[in-house]
Parts: structure tokens; C-alpha cells; sequence
């Protein structure tokens, strides 16, 4: 039996039309609600093409993916897998459709055909979720590519989605917007959203509760960050890149000072260095 | 041994629309100084003025008052201008997207065909500008649109390395592009200034990247400079970088951090095994005796 708050993966391949090498081979997996997945991978690894096959854009060429129950490659349930889950995309450019910040973020409400009031209810709290709403006049070409990030999601969230699946959102982006556009997916994880992020950046991926590691189509780690960061086997042969955090525990670790596995993101490291400097070793 | 600056300047101001409504202050009274055969870095956030500064290196903007002069000349005069562009090559920002020929032979070969030489010392150059970019020969006659971001990035970083202008300048060139691609290409600027003594300019927001590869950085803030120097000095100053909207790098962020919870070590590192020597030494001084 399906549970329905989930995004459930059945032996999933997806092959491009004309290419022999599935770009998926054989996913089984399950994205349970309220839960911040990152998805990590080297480049053709089939990342983008998951969250294409998630929110029902691409449909699978085997096997099925089940949104809160709903078979994706149903015509008829396409509507309403729209509502239950959000993309957003690399490009911020490529993803604004109006004049003013409050325009763009209503498009997908106005679509629904909902009660002007309404509309303007939800606009507002999407637009203060994701820190805009001083903004909300403002023509969008003006905003920087971290602002116009956090208006595409506040978009999405104006249709109350279950689930928001984010394909590398941050690539183009300067630090700070990174920092920005994070620090909301952190917030909208603590208030319940399911969010899907695929990214390049490991240090991203350490703020998820749980990593999926994509290789060569198949789902080749599934755990916390502390569990695939701190393994140097499996990260050798994922040929994936270090988050700084676990660059330092290595380098430490060079001078004799041990870092317990499993300390993968900034707070628990510093953490660790006061206590090594307090206790009596 | 004495070298000539590549780039001087001497209170550059820029003002875009200048009076008009519209008249913004793009660069103030900038002094810089960057050597010939350097790897120079400059960082700074978005709309502090980066991509207008680099663009009066190769003569694409004059200073509305103050003084550039590139390899010795003032740019302020048509003639020294015009032959900038066969001295300076200018990588702006998404440089795919100015890639207009059917296959990447013909993309790398535009701007060397444009300096009239012979069809031999093209394909020389292109073969060349090639290697140097880290791509193999095979894929000379593919058509650019059916190639990745980051090797059509590298294509078109490409077309201007066959020009093999003593100095190049680029802005952002690993922006959107996975993690391994953006080192693939610093290492080939890299290798470029160390082999050739080409001087290169890098526009980047990522200091991480900066301590890596340049030699020396500068610091700009809403059009002024507000600091230049070597990266260990300059980039352990987490104040000035998030004063100036940059993000520090990582242990530099986390030297803060540290100090904010009451550990303070005794160095300002600024890369990761200077972090990791730097907890190690201060956990030895304070070891265990002194408490």
C-alpha cells in the first residue's frame, strides 16, 4: 500500500528518445513528506532528469513514480500533480513572467482561478517566507539572481504545494545569494515543506537531513550527510567533491587530531573545536 | 628586474549617463597597479563596479576623468585604444553564448583569421588554444550547440586564448558551471600564466578560488577599492569582506565563528591546512598543563 504523503520511485528507468544508455537504470526509492533530500552526482549522472520525472514533466519510460498516489503518466492526474509539486529551475531569468514581484508570484494562484482575495492572501505569505515582500513592487528584471530565486519559489509556494524540487538553484548564483536562497529552503524544511534539492555543491547538500548519492543512473548511496561525508571509500569512489567541513576533519586528522566521523556541516564542527579546547584531554 | 605595469590607473572615475537622472557613480578615484605576468584577482559584490573597470583595460570604456594606461599607454587616445584588443582579450561573462559558427574549428579560428594571418598559422593557434583549454582535437569538428555547459564554456574561452594577447581578463568564468569544470578552467589559466607568462585578470565571488590561484587581489565596494594585497593578507579580514557584501572564505568564516564561542587561535589561516595547523598549534598551547 502507497502512503499518500509520499513521492514513491518504482523501479524507475528513463531512456532520452534515440539514446541506448538508460539515463535512469532501475530507481527504487521513497521521498517521504517533510523531509529535505539533497540529490548529489556527477554531470549526466541523471539528476535533473530525476526532478523532471518527479514533478511529471518527463514521463518514465519504465516503471512508475507515484505522487501522493497519483501514476504520473496518467493524462488526467497531471493537473493536480502540478498543484502538489513545484520546480524551480537553474536560470532565475528563465522563470519570470511579470511586471511587478507580486505579479509573478500570483501567476500560478490567478491560473487556479482562485478569489482575488485569497490570492492576495497567499501572495503575502509566500512573499514574506522568502524574505521579498519589502519588494513586492518592484519590475522583477531588477532584482539580483539570488532575489529573483527566492520570487520563483514564492511563486511556487502561492500553490501551496506538498513537495518543492529545486534543480541546482543556487549554480548561478554569487555567495550570498546562495547564502539567501538556502537559508529560506532551511526555513520553509523547519515549517514542514518536503524539499527536493539537486545540487553540485556539497556543502549545500549537508544541510539536507538525507543525501542521495546519482551514479551512472542508479541510486548509489541513500543516507544521512553524516553517514556519506564521513566515509572516505564511498567518497572516493563517488568521485565527489568535499565539503569544507570534512576537508578540515582530514586535515586535522593529518596533525593528529581526530574528528569523530559524522561531523559534516559547520555548527557541529565548531562545536567540536571549543569542546576539544574546554575538556581536560 | 624592472616590469612594466599592465595595467596603471590614476584616480579613475566612471560615471555612467553622466548628467542625466539616470548618472551613476560606477568607479571612484581608482589607483591600482597590476604587473605584468601576474594572477590578479578582483572581487567585490554585484554592481561594485568589476565588469566597469575591466572594461577600460582593453579600451571598451574611458575613464570619465582620471588616467588608464595599458602596457605603458594612455588609453585616452584612439590610436592606443584601437590597438588594445590584440593586446588585451576580454572573456565576458556566459561566453557561449557569443558562439556563432557551425563547428569549433571555425570559433576558434574567427578572431585569429580577423588578425589576417595565414590559414597554417590558424589552425597552429587553434590547435594550440585548444590544448591549452584541456579539450582533445576530436572534438574540433563538432557542432558547438551539442556540447555541455562547461566544455562549450571552455570552447569559447578558446576562441580568445588563439589571439595569444599577452594579457587576458575574465569575468566570472566559472559562473553556472558544476565544481570540477570551474578548476579545470582556473587550472588552465593558471598553467597560461605560469608557461607563457600570460598576466591574467580574474572577476570571481568566490574567495575560496582566489586564495587558490592569484598571486595578488583587490577589494572593490559600491565603485571604490577598499583594499589590495596578497590573499593571506587580505581575504583573513572577515570584516572588510562582509563589509564589502563578499561571503569569506570558509576558514576564515569558521576562525570567526570560532572566536565567537571564545576560541581564539593564534593566526588568521586562510586555507584549510592552515586552519587545521592553526586549531592544532593552539590546542598544544593550551594543552592540557594549562588548565
Amino acid at each position: 500500500m502507497v502512503n499518500d504523503s509520499t513521492i514513491a520511485l518504482r523501479n524507475l528507468v528513463f531512456n532520452y528518445p534515440g539514446s541506448e544508455r538508460p539515463v535512469l537504470d532501475g530507481i527504487n526509492a521513497v521521498i517521504k513528506n517533510g523531509e529535505f533530500l539533497a540529490v548529489v552526482g556527477p554531470n549526466g549522472s541523471g539528476k535533473s532528469t530525476l526532478a523532471r520525472l518527479i514533478c511529471g514533466l518527463l514521463r518514465p519510460s519504465q516503471g512508475q513514480v507515484l505522487v501522493e498516489g497519483l501514476c504520473t503518466v496518467d493524462p488526467r492526474n497531471r493537473i493536480e500533480i502540478r498543484k502538489r509539486v513545484g520546480l524551480v529551475l537553474q536560470n532565475p531569468d528563465n522563470q519570470i513572467v511579470a511586471v511587478r514581484v507580486e505579479e509573478d508570484a500570483a501567476f500560478g494562484p490567478e491560473n487556479l482561478n482562485l478569489p482575488s482575495k485569497e490570492i492576495h492572501y497567499r501572495v503575502n505569505h509566500a512573499l514574506e517566507q522568502v524574505g521579498l515582500i519589502h519588494l513586492k513592487d518592484r519590475p522583477p528584471q531588477l532584482l539580483s539572481g539570488g532575489e529573483k530565486q527566492r520570487l520563483a519559489i514564492a511563486g511556487l509556494l502561492a500553490l501551496r504545494p506538498s513537495f518543492l524540487v529545486l534543480d541546482e538553484p543556487t549554480s548561478m548564483l554569487d555567495p550570498l545569494g546562495r547564502r539567501g536562497v538556502l537559508d529560506v529552503l532551511r526555513g520553509l524544511s523547519g515549517e514542514g515543506m518536503s524539499v527536493v534539492l539537486i545540487t553540485h555543491n556539497m556543502d549545500e547538500a549537508t544541510a539536507a537531513d538525507r543525501v542521495w548519492v546519482l551514479r551512472d543512473g542508479k541510486l548509489a548511496a541513500d543516507g544521512t550527510p553524516g553517514s556519506i561525508f564521513s566515509d572516505p571509500v564511498m567518497i572516493r569512489n563517488l568521485e565527489l567533491d568535499l565539503p569544507w567541513v570534512t576537508r578540515l576533519a582530514n586535515a586535522l586528522a593529518g596533525y593528529g587530531l581526530n574528528v569523530p566521523a559524522g561531523i559534516v556541516n559547520t555548527d557541529d564542527m565548531v562545536c567540536f573545536v571549543c569542546r576539544l579546547f574546554k575538556q581536560p584531554s | 628586474m624592472f616590469c612594466m605595469p599592465f595595467v596603471q590607473t590614476t584616480k579613475l572615475t566612471h560615471i555612467y549617463f553622466k548628467g542625466t537622472p539616470l548618472e551613476t557613480v560606477a568607479l571612484k578615484d581608482i589607483d591600482l597597479e597590476i604587473p605584468e605576468g601576474e594572477f590578479f584577482a578582483l572581487v567585490g559584490a554585484s554592481g561594485s563596479g568589476k565588469s566597469t573597470l575591466v572594461q577600460h583595460f582593453n579600451g571598451l570604456l574611458q575613464p570619465t576623468s582620471g588616467r588608464v594606461s595599458v602596457f605603458g599607454d594612455d588609453i585616452s587616445t584612439r590610436i592606443n585604444r584601437n590597438s588594445l584588443w590584440s593586446k588585451v582579450g576580454l572573456v565576458f561573462q556566459f561566453p557561449e553564448r557569443q558562439i556563432f559558427s557551425s563547428s569549433v574549428y571555425e570559433d576558434i579560428a574567427f578572431g585569429p583569421r580577423n588578425l589576417g594571418l595565414d590559414e597554417n598559422e590558424v589552425k597552429h593557434r587553434v590547435e594550440t588554444a585548444l590544448k591549452d583549454v584541456g579539450l582533445p582535437a576530436g572534438i574540433l569538428q563538432i557542432d558547438p550547440a551539442t556540447l555541455s555547459g562547461g566544455i562549450s564554456r571552455r570552447v569559447a574561452i578558446a576562441g580568445i586564448l588563439a589571439m595569444q594577447t599577452p594579457a587576458l581578463v575574465l569575468d566570472e568564468p566559472g559562473a553556472g558551471l558544476d565544481p570540477q569544470a570551474k578548476k579545470q578552467i582556473l587550472l588552465a589559466l593558471k598553467r597560461l600564466q605560469l608557461e607563457k607568462g600570460t598576466t591574467i585578470v580574474l572577476i570571481t565571488h568566490f574567495l575560496e578560488d582566489v586564495v587558490d590561484f592569484a598571486g595578488l587581489v583587490a577589494v572593490l565596494k559600491k565603485g571604490e577599492l577598499i583594499a589590495s594585497g596578497r590573499p593571506k593578507q587580505v581575504l583573513a579580514q572577515p570584516e572588510l569582506l562582509l563589509g564589502a557584501g563578499l561571503e569569506p572564505p570558509f576558514p576564515v568564516a569558521f576562525t570567526r565563528k570560532l572566536s565567537s564561542k571564545g576560541v581564539r587561535l593564534n593566526s588568521s589561516p586562510v586555507t584549510i591546512d592552515d586552519l587545521a595547523r592553526a586549531i592544532q598549534r593552539t590546542y598544544q598551547n593550551t594543552g592540557p598543563g594549562d588548565r
